[in-house]
Parts: C-alpha cells; sequence; structure tokens
C-alpha cells in the first residue's frame, strides 16, 4: 500500500486531488484521494478508512470551520499544509443564492441556475414576471451595482484575513492577475489557471515532505487534462460594467456563445433570459402546488 | 443613534441580505452558522449594505474578524461615534 495524499475540503480540493492524482510522478508514489467537507452530489462517495488515513504522508486541508474530523488518525511524521478556498465575489457582486433554480438532475446535480443574480431573485420573489423581469435587468441592472473601488478593497481584506490562518495563501495571486487572466468560472469555481497556481504552491510545501515533488512536471501533467480544469462545467457570465471598470483583458465578446453549461453554450442575454424564464417557472409551479 | 436603533436597523439589513421572513428573530449572539447562506462571500455583500445604510466606512481589518452579529453592531457603533467625533473637530 503506497502512502496517501489526502485532499480535504470542498470542491476545489476534489480539484486538486484531480490535478495531483493526474501527475504520474506523483501517482507512482502515493494514492491521491479526496474527502468533501461538504454533501458532494457531483463525485462518488469516498469514505475514509483508519487505515487510509493512517498512511497518509500528507493532508492538504483546505481552511474551513469544519476541519478534518479524523485529525487523531493521522500518523505523527503526517505532513499538514492548509490552503484558502479560493473564491472572488468581485466578479459578481449580484450574486446570491438562488430560491428558484430548476431541478437538480444526474447531468446537473446543482440545477442549471445554482448562481442567482440578486436583480432578477427580488423581481421574482415581487411576482413580476419573466418579460418584466427582463426588461428591469436589461435596464437598471448597471444602476445596483455597489461602489465598486470599495467592494475591491473589501475583497482584498477578505482575502487576506482567509490568508492568515492557511500555510499556503492565494489572495496575492488572485488580486494582481484577475484582471489579466481569467481565473474564475463561478464566484466559487476557479479556472484551472488558478488551480494551477495554487497546484504550484502546494507542490513547494509538499517538498519539505518527498523528494518526489522536485520532479513533478505540473505544467505536463495540466496539459493532458481538459482545458476548462475540473470545475469548468459552468460559467456564470460577468456584468459588462463590472468588466469595464476592472478592465478585463479576457473579457470575452457578450455576444459570443460560452456561458452557462459547457455543453449548450449561450450568449450573455440568453444565459440571463433562461434563468428568469426558469425562476419564473418554479415561482409558479410553487404557487400552484401551495393552492392544490 | 441609541444602541438599539443601531440594532434594529443592522437586524432588517440581516434580514434583506439573506432573504429571511420579516418576523424573522434576530440576536446579537447570532452569528453565520446561524443563519442560511452566510458565508465569507455574503458577508461581503452584508457589509456593503450595512455602509450603504449606516454611511459609514467601516475598518478592513475588523469587518472579517467579527464572531457574530452583537460584534457588527458594536464596530458600526463605533464608527459613527468616530465620524461625529471628527465631524465635531472639523467644525472647530
Amino acid at each position: 500500500m503506497k502512502p496517501a495524499i489526502l485532499f480535504y475540503g470542498n470542491c476545489q480540493a476534489g480539484a486538486l486531488a484531480v490535478i495531483f492524482g493526474a501527475d504520474p510522478i506523483i501517482k507512482a508514489s502515493f494514492d491521491v484521494t479526496y474527502a468533501a467537507s461538504f454533501d458532494d452530489r457531483t463525485s462518488s462517495k469516498v469514505t475514509l478508512t483508519r487505515e487510509v488515513v493512517g498512511t497518509t504522508a500528507i493532508l492538504f486541508e483546505q481552511h474551513d470551520p469544519k476541519v478534518f474530523p479524523m485529525r487523531a488518525l493521522l500518523p505523527p511524521n503526517c505532513l499538514t499544509v492548509t490552503f484558502p478556498s479560493i473564491d472572488l465575489n468581485l466578479l459578481w457582486p449580484l450574486h446570491c443564492a438562488n430560491p428558484f433554480n430548476d431541478t437538480p438532475t444526474a447531468e446537473t446535480p446543482w440545477g442549471r441556475f445554482f448562481y442567482g443574480d440578486r436583480i432578477i431573485v427580488d423581481c421574482i420573489q415581487r411576482g413580476l414576471s419573466a418579460a418584466e423581469t427582463i426588461q428591469i435587468y436589461e435596464h437598471s441592472s448597471a444602476q445596483h451595482l455597489p461602489n465598486l473601488d470599495r467592494f475591491a478593497a473589501l475583497e482584498a481584506a477578505r482575502l487576506a484575513s482567509r490568508d492568515l490562518k492557511c500555510t499556503v495563501t492565494m489572495a496575492d495571486f488572485i488580486l494582481a492577475h484577475f484582471r489579466e487572466q481569467n481565473l474564475f468560472w463561478t464566484v466559487n469555481h476557479p479556472t484551472m489557471a488558478a488551480l494551477r497556481e495554487l497546484s504550484s504552491r502546494l507542490i513547494e510545501r509538499a517538498k519539505l515532505r518527498s523528494i518526489v515533488f522536485y520532479s513533478v512536471q505540473l505544467d505536463a501533467t495540466i496539459a493532458g487534462l481538459p482545458p476548462q480544469g475540473p470545475l469548468g462545467e459552468l460559467r456564470v457570465p460577468v456584468h459588462p460594467n463590472i468588466a469595464n471598470h476592472f478592465k478585463l483583458t479576457w473579457y470575452p465578446d457578450e455576444a459570443s456563445k460560452q456561458y452557462g453549461l459547457r455543453r449548450e453554450p449561450l450568449t450573455y442575454r440568453e444565459y440571463f433570459g433562461q434563468m428568469t424564464e426558469c425562476a419564473a417557472s418554479v415561482r409558479d409551479c410553487a404557487s400552484i402546488g401551495s393552492r392544490t | 443613534m441609541s444602541d438599539n436603533d443601531i440594532f434594529a436597523r443592522l437586524a432588517a439589513i440581516v434580514r434583506r441580505t439573506f432573504r429571511l421572513a420579516d418576523e424573522a428573530a434576530i440576536s446579537p449572539e447570532m452569528s453565520s452558522l446561524d443563519i442560511d447562506g452566510w458565508d465569507s462571500l455574503s458577508h461581503s455583500i452584508l457589509i456593503m449594505e450595512v455602509e450603504e445604510e449606516f454611511e459609514v466606512s467601516l475598518a478592513l481589518d475588523r469587518v472579517y474578524e467579527l464572531s457574530d452579529i452583537g460584534e457588527l453592531a458594536s464596530l458600526i457603533r463605533s464608527t459613527l461615534e468616530a465620524k461625529s467625533q471628527n465631524s465635531q473637530s472639523s467644525q472647530i
């Protein structure tokens, strides 16, 4: 039995496990395992055994209120490396939970519109039709954006505050590069560019535990994976005013079809149109259900 | 502004931000663990709403270290007091 490398955390930890598990050098010396810190509907459940935890050489633990629950079973020489969740509100300041998401399916375990938009959700809650909501979104969404410079300062403080609790940090990279590189598909789903940087920083730390990590060819490993990365199934559009304000050089043409689910990409307008139609339909179905 | 006024306005912002019912009870001891959807991402939205409502800029080194709603209310109060003192001293 090879020693284990254990990733514990949210879906980002799962994505890192995919990258590490795809590397031939790492695979030859370690079994890479991912244990979710949340109810993960998207991958098969991994039940950690005492044996696996007992052979863990490195625990990569994402900083989270829910700490790794089997810490007492780790061997004394296990290296623990903590890292932050990498997320960014800045590009989606109207983001909110979506109470009008559609029904999860096997293909879309979190629903097509898991990520809500405050303007759309507010309109639907007020009983407006899909057409009225779209009209309001198109004409007034820019007015509802917060003070973006203040928001950027708050986000920088948030990322820095979380970095303080971690061995490996990421705020510096995110804040230095989000304008020139597309680092996020959604508020909490990093692109391969962000995952590559975090992987690289974790590998640097892992060198303290094993010389194997000096031989890892991270870029070659990543080249063998789908370019969108393990978390690129869904892309939420960035508001054009946000792109203008922050001068996002990677911002795609609004009319291009690249939002929503990767297998059926939509334009910016189509995405919010479908999200609104879905929300109105979910609301109306719930309303009919409550009357019958 | 009294502590009660600050807390009542803050409670209304919390209800609005996290889409709680108008009658939902909000107490100073409540934290992100007690309110659905209150995570580090939505905390930033809450702080922006608070700053707009009270017309203040909260200390960036404090806003992500708060344990509960009571601590946020205290930070708002101390920020309002500092703003008031600055305003008075600038008039002298």
